[in-house]
């Protein structure tokens, strides 16, 4: 059993119900990282336990039919829309029961397990009490789940209830699961934030194409930050309107040769951590201490003028994601800023520097957008990190951390926006953030 | 090639707000559903006559902490949720796999079909987490 992760029912049939409800009823007890998520206050029976009396079988419904989306899908920018919430909160299990108040976030590489308490004022008969925020790797959060479904669909064959809706629905996400094409497909679907099968072909079949050219990993990028335009027509209109676009052109090969993580080694630091590493290794090969970089030095790492890097055009202004277009067997790049702001533009150029260091060979199209990808993790990290260093942020501002005035005159020193310097506060753990904080 | 499922999706959809046509054959839907219940979301057993009468569990929503008694005020929801719409897209054996409705007090209630055959279901206050509360709040109101 993966301790890391699980879900662990003990049967204790009921009366009542369908035979699949009554059968695999009992007690459930969910953990990570030796945190309880079930851990509840029962009124009634005035006491503290670590497991809720509910049926194994809508759960694991629930759990194989957002499969796809709860491995992949990135938690939106904003506030969470109703869909997304039924795909990511354990509540959108339904039938009735009290499931805990547990929200799974993808960005591709962690799962992060959300875990609410209940409210102090709720009615409800029972209240969970369990606050934390967990991360586990996509591949344990898959073994964790698998292994609960397989230990439902176990118990129905053994009280003789096969061929149920669960069956069905599983055998398809394995046989999808081991189809390459197939699962590459549902994974775009996710990204996009569609439940399978409702991603109109308009947008899955002309991202499948891009990938070809862009890249299966650059495609998924761009597929998550898609996900923000509800309707399917205007998701590929902004890509459309990218292929459009034509850029200035710069290179992405003037980073240092420098050592990095590899993502995949188990027990691999965070996206943003790797990408903090990467940004210190580089500003020491640049030959780099407390002080800021230069524009000129920017632009001789990405092989622009100044004019270029600070007042150049920006073709995919109002478009979900700034673009570095390596050039086919070459070192050059077609760089499409988004903004038009000198902090920004700054800040998208270092992005496409870090991105282009880790990015995959097969991988021309780099995108740095917003979502919560690992890879735009990493990313705007490695910017933060390398234009404006925490240590020097801090020797810098000294002791006036919160002051806006010396937070504005920061970001001038280095050449980042305000934001950027409150971030790299707030990821420190130096000052509180202002919304969920993270990268 | 695109895969395609043959299993039906099961995730909880509302169907979209009813036109005239539509209302002809939700009004025809309310009166052949009816209200079967299920002890385990009541506390107190009512006139619902199951067997048992109640046996409530803490860990499922319970109709009496919302103010459901009586098999006919039960009835009179479901009816109420059918002919506003708020039926779900997954269908068994023709009944909505869900329906939903709003009291006089504003609690939301979700139905959850039990027969099949005879299209009898039990429902419960929907719970307090669920992300499907406010959107049939804001349907109820709309409609």
């Amino acid at each position: 059993m993966n301790d890391a992760f699980f879900l662990r029912p003990d049967w204790a049939p009921t009366a009542h119900g369908p035979a699949e409800i009554r059968q695999t009823s009992g007690s459930l007890h969910i953990r990570v990282h030796n945190r309880s998520l079930t851990r509840v206050q029962d009124d009634w029976a005035q006491s503290v336990r670590d497991t809720v009396q509910v049926a194994s079988y809508p759960l694991a419904v629930w759990l194989a039919a957002s499969w796809w989306r709860l491995c992949w899908e990135p938690a939106p920018e904003r506030t969470p829309q109703t869909d997304w919430c039924l795909s990511h909160d354990m509540h959108g299990a339904g039938h009735g029961f009290l499931w805990p108040p547990l929200r799974f976030e993808s960005d591709g590489e962690m799962v992060t397990l959300v875990c609410t308490p209940s409210r102090a004022d709720s009615h409800e008969p029972i209240r969970y009490l369990t606050q934390c925020r967990e991360s586990i790797p996509v591949s344990l959060f898959m073994e964790g789940v698998a292994a609960f479904i397989q230990t439902v669909l176990a118990r129905l064959d053994v009280v003789g209830v096969p061929h149920t809706a669960l069956h069905l629905l599983w055998q398809a996400v394995t046989q999808e699961q081991r189809d390459p094409r197939t699962a590459s497909y549902r994974r775009l679907e996710a990204l996009l934030g569609f439940d399978p099968d409702d991603a109109p072909d308009s947008i899955a079949e002309p991202l499948s194409q891009l990938s070809k050219k862009a890249g299966e990993a650059a495609v998924a990028e761009l597929a998550a930050a898609c996900a923000r335009r509800r309707d399917p027509a205007l998701m590929w209109a902004d890509i459309e309107q990218s292929l459009g676009c034509q850029g200035v052109w710069g290179t992405l090969a003037g980073m240092p040769a420098v050592p990095g993580v590899d993502a995949s080694a188990p027990g691999a630091p965070p996206p943003w951590e790797r990408g903090r590493a990467l940004a210190r290794a580089t500003r020491t090969a640049l030959g780099l201490g407390l002080e800021p970089v230069a524009d000129r030095l920017l632009c001789d790492l990405l092989g622009l003028t100044v004019r270029d890097l600070t007042e150049g055009d920006a073709p995919l202004q109002g478009m979900p994601w700034s673009l570095a277009i390596r050039a086919v067997g070459g070192e050059r790049a077609q760089l499409l800023f988004r903004s038009n702001h000198y902090h920004g533009r700054r800040f998208e150029g270092a992005r496409w520097l870090g991105d282009a260091w880790s990015a995959p060979v097969q991988d021309r199209w780099l995108p740095a957008t917003g979502t919560r990808m690992a890879r735009q993790k990493r990313q705007r990290a490695f910017a933060a990190e390398l234009l404006a260093p925490i240590a020097a942020v801090q020797a810098y501002l000294g002791d006036d951390l919160t002051d806006e005035d010396r937070v504005l005159e920061a970001g001038d020193h280095f050449g980042v926006s305000p934001l950027t310097i409150r971030s790299q506060l707030a990821n420190h753990g130096l000052i509180v953030p202002e919304t969920g904080g993270g990268y | 090639m695109k895969p395609r499922r043959t299993t039906a999706n099961p995730k909880r959809k509302i169907a979209a707000q009813p036109d005239s046509k539509a209302q002809a054959r939700l009004d025809e839907l309310a009166g052949r559903v009816g209200y079967g219940g299920n002890p385990e979301h009541k506390r107190h057993p009512g006139d619902f006559g199951l067997t048992p009468p109640s046996q409530p569990r803490p860990d499922k929503a319970l109709c009496d902490d919302a103010g459901i008694f009586t098999r006919l005020e039960a009835t009179r929801l479901l009816q109420a949720g059918v002919r506003k719409g708020l039926i779900s897209l997954q269908k068994r054996n023709g009944w909505p796999q869900n329906i939903w409705a709003v009291n006089e007090q504003g609690i939301p209630f979700e139905a959850q079909l039990e027969n099949a055959e005879q299209g009898q279901y039990h429902g419960y206050p929907m719970p307090e987490a669920d992300p499907l509360r406010h959107t049939v709040l804001e349907r109820w109101q709309s409609s």
